[in-house]
C-alpha cells in the first residue's frame, strides 16, 4: 500500500494545512478584487500581499511539511515531484529566452540530500493530482520508497493575460456550480504532500492512496467535453483501480472552476458516474484557481477533512446553475469521512482522479514484464528516420514538408503551434510503421512525453503580446506543454493515460514511466519519448512499446 | 459593404489559419460555426481579437459573439453599425 500524509499548504490564508483548513471552515476566503495583470484591471484574485518568488514559496511549504515527517525514518530512495503549470514564468519579463521549469525543481531539491531524483509535471490544471498518482505508481512499482510532491503557481501577468483572452475571469469571488457564476479567480499557493511505502515516516496519521487515473476528452484543446467524457472515464478508471463502489465514497473534492463550461461538464460526468448524491465541494472560492498547485492544495484540504471528520461548505453556491442537481455542501458540518475522491480537469482535455481512504484495500501488485520495442521514429533538422530507415530528407519548411509527405489533410494541423505539429507528425510516422496500433482499444494507448523546453516557443509568442489589450487565446492555449497530448488524443480518439514531464530531455524519465504504466497494466501500448521545438531548432524521438506477449 | 465582406473573408482565413479554405469560397450567408465553416470556441474568441485589431471595435461579452459571428453577412452588418 502507499501511504499519504504530512500535507502542507502555503496560501494567503496561512502557512500550514491545518491553519488553511481552520480558516476556510469559518468561511474565510483569500479572494479579493485587486488590479492585476499588465493592464491592472480589477479582477477577483487570491494573491499574496507582496510579490512572491515561487521557489521561496515552495521551499517554505516543503520545510513546513517536514515538521510532520520523521526524517530519521526516511530510508531508501526518495524522489521529488514538482508540479506547476508555468513555474517562474515572470523570468520572461527580464529575458526573452526559452525557460524550462525543470530548473526550479532542481533548486527545490538541492537543500535535501535524501532526494535522489526529481521529476517535473506540467500538465495544466491536473498537474497536482497527476503528480500524486505518479508518486503512487513510482512507489508501487518499486522505483522509490518515498515521494514528496510539491506544487506551486503564481497569478503572473502572463497567466492573467491568457485567462483574460478567454474571458474566463470573474470580478467577484467565484461561485462554482451556481446559476450566477461568472468565471474563475486565479490564486497563488504552494503545497506539499508526502507519499511513502510505510507509515513510519509520518508523525501524524497517514491515509491510503487506493487508486487513481488520468483520461483525455479527445475532443478539444480548450473547451471541456460537453458529455464529460474524460472526467467520467477518469473517475471510472480510478474507481476500478481503487476497487471501490460509488456507495463507498463519502466526499468528492471536485474541480469547480466556476466557468460555465467546466462546471456544466462536471455535472454531466458526475451524472453519468452516479455521483449526484455524494457530498461535494469546490474549494476555488477560498483559494482561487491555483493551477499547478490546485490538485495538491485541494487534496490537502480533503486530507484535513478526513482528519477532522468535517466537510467544508462549497463557497459561493446558492442556486444550481448546471444541468444535474449535484449534492453541493451548503454549510460546513461534521460527517463520518472514510473514503474520498479528488478530481480535476484542464486545458488539453486532461482529467484526473485520485481515491484516498482511511481504510486499506486488498492489494495485489502484479508487475508483468518484460517490455518490447515495437518501433521508433526520430525527427531532426535533417531528416525523418523510422526504424533506422531514412523516410524523408528535410528542407526549408520541415513541418510543412512532413505534412505533405504524410498526405495528412487535417485542417486542425494548421492552427497548432510548432511543438504540437511536430508531436502529431511524429506519431503519424510511428503509426505508419505499426498498423496493429490502429486497432488498439480507445484507452489502451498511453502517451508519455517529456521535454526540456516544453511550450517555450508559444510562451515567448504570448509574452510578446502581453502589452496588447487583447491577447490571442489561440496562442495562450499552447503555452501549456501538455496540449500536444491533447492534439494527439483528439486526432486518434485516444482517451487513455497521458502525461507530460519536463526534464533535461534525455528520455530516461519518460521511459521509466512508460515501463511502469505497461507493467502495471494501465495501458497496453506506450508511445514514449522526447520532443523539443524552440526557435531555430527542433527534435523528436518517439518509441512505441508493449508488454512482450 | 461588399468590400468590407471581401476583406473580412480574407482576414478570417489569415487570422484563423484556415489553410484549407480560400477566402472567395466563403459565402456571405454561410454559417461560420458548426456545419458551415466549422469554426470552434477558440476561433470565436479569436474573431473578437480580429474585430478589435482591424476595426477598433471592442466586444466585451463573448456571449454576444454567437449572433455577431453567425456569418460574414452578420459580422459586416455589426461592424458597419458600430464603426464611427
Amino acid at each position: 500500500m502507499v501511504f499519504i500524509g504530512a500535507e502542507n499548504i502555503v496560501s494567503p490564508l496561512g502557512n500550514s494545512a491545518a491553519e488553511n483548513y481552520a480558516h476556510i471552515s469559518e468561511g474565510k476566503t483569500a479572494v479579493s478584487v485587486k488590479p492585476i495583470g499588465v493592464n491592472q484591471e480589477g479582477f477577483a484574485v487570491a494573491s499574496f500581499e507582496d510579490k512572491k518568488d515561487l521557489l521561496g514559496l515552495c521551499l517554505r511549504s516543503f520545510e513546513e511539511s517536514l515538521t510532520h515527517v520523521d526524517r530519521d525514518k526516511i530510508e531508501g530512495k526518495t524522489a521529488l515531484i514538482f508540479s506547476s503549470t508555468k513555474g517562474e514564468i515572470n523570468a520572461l519579463n527580464e529575458r526573452m529566452a526559452p525557460y524550462s521549469i525543470s530548473a526550479l525543481s532542481k533548486k527545490l531539491s538541492e537543500p535535501y540530500p535524501f532526494i535522489s531524483e526529481t521529476f517535473t509535471i506540467s500538465n495544466a490544471c491536473v498537474s497536482g493530482i497527476m503528480a500524486l498518482n505518479l508518486g503512487r505508481d513510482l512507489i508501487q512499482g518499486g522505483n522509490f520508497d518515498h515521494v514528496v510532491v510539491v506544487g506551486g503557481d503564481l497569478a503572473s501577468d502572463f497567466t492573467v493575460a491568457g485567462f483574460q483572452a478567454f474571458f474566463a475571469m470573474s470580478d467577484e469571488v467565484c461561485r462554482p456550480y451556481d446559476k450566477d457564476r461568472k468565471g474563475i479567480n486565479l490564486g497563488e499557493a504552494a503545497s506539499t504532500v508526502w507519499l511513502s511505502k510505510s507509515n513510519t515516516i509520518f508523525r501524524g496519521d497517514a491515509f491510503y492512496v487506493l487508486g487513481g487515473a488520468t483520461r483525455n476528452d479527445a475532443n478539444h484543446i480548450s473547451g471541456p467535453s460537453r458529455t464529460g467524457e474524460g472526467l467520467f472515464r477518469a473517475f471510472e478508471a480510478a474507481k476500478r483501480s481503487a476497487q471501490i463502489q460509488v456507495k463507498d465514497l463519502d466526499y468528492i473534492c471536485s474541480h469547480g472552476t466556476a466557468t460555465n463550461y467546466n462546471d456544466e461538464m462536471e455535472s454531466q460526468a458526475f451524472k453519468r458516474a452516479n455521483l449526484l448524491e455524494v457530498p461535494m465541494n469546490s474549494l476555488k472560492g477560498y483559494f482561487g484557481h491555483t493551477l499547478g498547485a490546485a490538485g495538491l492544495v485541494e487534496a490537502s484540504i480533503a486530507l484535513q477533512s478526513i482528519r477532522h471528520q468535517k466537510l467544508v461548505a462549497s463557497l459561493g453556491f446558492e442556486f444550481s446553475g448546471v444541468s444535474y442537481p449535484l449534492n453541493v455542501i451548503d454549510r460546513s458540518r461534521p460527517q463520518s469521512i472514510k473514503t474520498i475522491v479528488k478530481t480535476g480537469s484542464g486545458f488539453g482535455g486532461c482529467n484526473s482522479a485520485i481515491v484516498i481512504s482511511k481504510q486499506p484495500k486488498k492489494e495485489i501488485v502484479q508487475l508483468d514484464g518484460p517490455i518490447a520495442l515495437l518501433g521508433e521514429v526520430t525527427i531532426n533538422q535533417e531528416q525523418v528516420t523510422v526504424n533506422d530507415q531514412v523516410k524523408l530528407k528535410l528542407g526549408e519548411d520541415p513541418l510543412r514538408e512532413m505534412y505533405d509527405d504524410l498526405e495528412l489533410n487535417y485542417s486542425k494541423f494548421h492552427k497548432m503551434d510548432p511543438l504540437c505539429k511536430l508531436g502529431v507528425l511524429g506519431v503519424e510516422y510511428l503509426l505508419g510503421a505499426l498498423p496493429e496500433l490502429k486497432n488498439a482499444g480507445d484507452e489502451e494507448v498511453g502517451l508519455v512525453i517529456e521535454s526540456k523546453w516544453g511550450s517555450s516557443f508559444s510562451d515567448l509568442a504570448h509574452q510578446k503580446q502581453l502589452e496588447l489589450k487583447n491577447p490571442s487565446p489561440a496562442i495562450f492555449v499552447y503555452t501549456l506543454p501538455n496540449i500536444v497530448l491533447g492534439e494527439i488524443s483528439i486526432k486518434h480518439k485516444w482517451y487513455g493515460e497521458s502525461i507530460c514531464l519536463i526534464s533535461e530531455g534525455s528520455g530516461e524519465q519518460s521511459k521509466a514511466v512508460a515501463d511502469l504504466y505497461l507493467k502495471m497494466g494501465k495501458i497496453k501500448y506506450a508511445l514514449q519519448g522526447n520532443i523539443e521545438y524552440i526557435e531555430g531548432s527542433f527534435e523528436l524521438s518517439l518509441s512505441a512499446w508493449a508488454k512482450k506477449a | 459593404m461588399s468590400e468590407l465582406k471581401e476583406n473580412l473573408k480574407q482576414q478570417i482565413v489569415t487570422h484563423l489559419n484556415l489553410e484549407d479554405v480560400e477566402a472567395h469560397e466563403i459565402q456571405d450567408d454561410e454559417a461560420l460555426f458548426g456545419e458551415g465553416l466549422g469554426l470552434d470556441s477558440i476561433d470565436a474568441l479569436e474573431l473578437i481579437v480580429l474585430v478589435e485589431q482591424e476595426y477598433g471595435i471592442k466586444i466585451t461579452d463573448p456571449e454576444k459573439g454567437k449572433e455577431i459571428f453567425h456569418s460574414v453577412e452578420t459580422l459586416a452588418a455589426f461592424i458597419t453599425a458600430n464603426q464611427e
